[in-house]
């Protein structure tokens, strides 16, 4: 490929980021697990399903992930149909890595 | 809403060092240098796109254990940590590294946007290929960036359809 198909490769791959992924990354700048060069003010709660969601956009947000429900789950929309991954790390269990990314560093 | 930028936030940081190493307040006075790349170095960029990093941040660097005891102490204050296997990770031997700070005791110095770039993808091409996408998106690909590409024999078509 030459560049300009590179180029042309990269826009079609873009992933649009929505309203819900800068409310994830609001939160996770706001408990200190992320930070940005650019400004996120949201502090509410956000769902395991935008964080998912938005961590297809940005993997760093699934790194950081189980830290978050671990340590600030105050941020989180309760639910009762987490990912079997997710929930055996919320149950304990302490997998190399989580969606192949190593997530223990941060918890 | 975060009050200072990274960059404010490391030179703060090494200006503390520097105060602190000359007041002889970490053992024997020595001068240590911080090569700063990895995400960080990333965020101080003018990338032109927006970026998340995580609170590591990797440097090679001569300083001691000591020192980087008090370093990260510092960065702990900005929600930030040193990341200890820093030395294992792979930049281009020709990066080029400019000034962030320069005191009596400490200096430190940040690494080129293009040499950033290229080792993410050449490290973690899975976790970085956004980046990628969103620097070729951003028409920042310059001659340098096109250059080490080459040299490097990096396949990008691979790396942005996620084949790697």
């Amino acid at each position: 490929m030459n560049w300009e198909e590179i180029e042309a490769l990269a826009r079609a791959k873009t992933k649009k980021r929505d309203a819900n992924f800068y409310k994830v990354i609001g939160v996770l700048v706001k408990v200190g697990l992320l930070h940005t060069n650019y400004v996120t003010t949201y502090t509410g709660k956000v769902s395991v399903e935008d964080i998912l969601k938005a961590g297809e956009i940005e993997p760093r947000i699934l790194e950081v992930l189980p830290a978050l429900m671990l340590n600030f789950g105050e941020y989180i929309v309760p639910s009762k149909n987490l990912p079997k991954d997710l929930m055996a790390i919320l149950e304990g269990e302490r997998p190399v890595e989580f969606r192949g990314l190593n997530y223990r560093q941060w918890i | 809403m975060e009050t200072l930028n990274l960059k404010s936030k490391l030179v703060t940081v090494f200006e503390e060092l520097d105060t602190k190493i000359s007041l002889g307040e970490i053992g024997k006075k020595e001068h240590v240098e911080f090569n700063i790349f990895g995400q960080s170095a990333l965020l101080e960029a003018k990338v032109g796109f927006e970026l998340e990093q995580s609170k590591d941040i990797d440097a090679y660097t001569n300083a001691s254990n000591i020192f980087l005891f008090e370093f990260n102490d510092f960065l702990k204050k900005f929600q930030l940590s040193y990341d200890s296997l820093s030395r294992e990770a792979w930049m281009p031997p020709e990066t080029v590294y400019r000034i962030l700070y320069e005191g009596d005791f400490v200096t430190a110095r940040i690494a080129d946007l293009e040499y950033i770039i290229v080792s993410k993808i050449i490290n973690a091409p899975t976790k970085n290929r956004m980046i990628l996408i969103n620097y070729l998106n951003a028409g920042n690909a310059s001659v340098l960036f096109k250059d080490l590409v080459k040299k490097y024999n990096i396949n990008l078509e691979k790396v942005i359809n996620g084949d790697v």
